[in-house]
């Protein structure tokens, strides 16, 4: 399993710890908590859980891109896995945040938590195109 | 070898899931900028394409291509292909009918659920030891 693969599942592991955590606060912490917590909270499973478990795997298993270059362009993984772990990242400090301490900055670091996970997805999708494909080379 | 339903599934999931994350950014930017309130109305349109459109979708395409096989065949695929065509099918409908203003949720729901109800049918039997009969 190459290395970008594991630290994509290994991390994935830790979004899931974290998302089970924010559920447990919105389940025991009172009422007050829904609303702050579930969109991060979704998010910690969907994109956090769910999408870097597809990403690492997809980077392991799918057919090599070409004999000199298995994984393809590596640099766009390693800027996939920035991306979408430091979107989220953000995200998860700036939504509840936003809520507790209203200010625009928390709003703006929204907005580039968004623009982090959808380079960092585009960034996967470009190196991850070429590997779909019937025969391995 | 990756199977033609397999690479078709998987490179309409990342198509989704463009459009998906794409969709995502545009609420956010919404959020602070203001862009007509494009957030709130495509929100179950971002819902549907990432649940449906990226994650379901490149699951199902993956486990057709890993699932172990029948000696070489892969009995009854064409319900694997409808389970495919539906998938995309509920990812388009609610793109159309949100741009439309009419409700998406009926007719969206019954094509998940029919892409669940196909490709279940088609892999049940596939859920056995490697070899096994």
């Amino acid at each position: 399993m190459p290395t970008i693969s594991r630290l994509f599942v290994k991390i994935s592991l830790v979004w899931l710890a974290l998302a089970l955590v924010a559920g447990a606060i919105m389940t025991f912490g009172g009422a007050q908590f829904l609303p702050i917590l579930l969109p991060t909270h979704v998010h910690m499973f969907v994109v956090g859980w769910v999408t870097h478990m597809i990403v690492g795997v997809a980077l392991w298993l799918f057919p090599k891109a070409s004999k000199a270059n298995p994984r393809g362009a590596e640099w766009l993984s390693w800027f996939a896995l920035g991306g979408l772990s430091v979107g989220l990242l953000l995200r998860t400090v700036a939504e509840p945040a936003r809520v507790f301490w209203p200010n625009d900055v928390w709003l703006w670091l929204l907005v580039v938590s968004a623009v982090l996970q959808w380079l960092g997805g585009m960034a996967f999708v470009i190196n991850i195109w070429p590997r779909v494909k019937g025969k391995p080379s | 070898m990756m199977p033609r339903l397999t690479i078709y599934g998987i490179r309409a999931a990342l198509c989704w899931f463009v459009v998906g994350i794409t969709v995502g950014m545009l609420m956010m930017i919404d959020m602070a900028v203001g862009l007509n309130g494009v957030g709130s109305r495509l929100l179950h349109v971002h819902i549907h394409i990432m649940l449906f459109g990226w994650f379901v979708q490149i699951i199902i395409a993956v486990a057709y291509w890993m699932l172990p096989r029948f000696g070489r065949e892969r009995p009854r695929a064409w319900l694997a292909v409808v389970s495919i065509l539906a998938l995309n099918a509920a990812s388009l409908t609610a793109i159309g009918f949100r741009w439309f203003h009419l409700h998406i949720h009926t007719v969206v729901w019954i094509l998940e659920v029919l892409a669940f109800l196909f490709f279940a049918v088609h892999a049940w039997p596939r859920i056995k030891n490697f070899g096994a009969t």
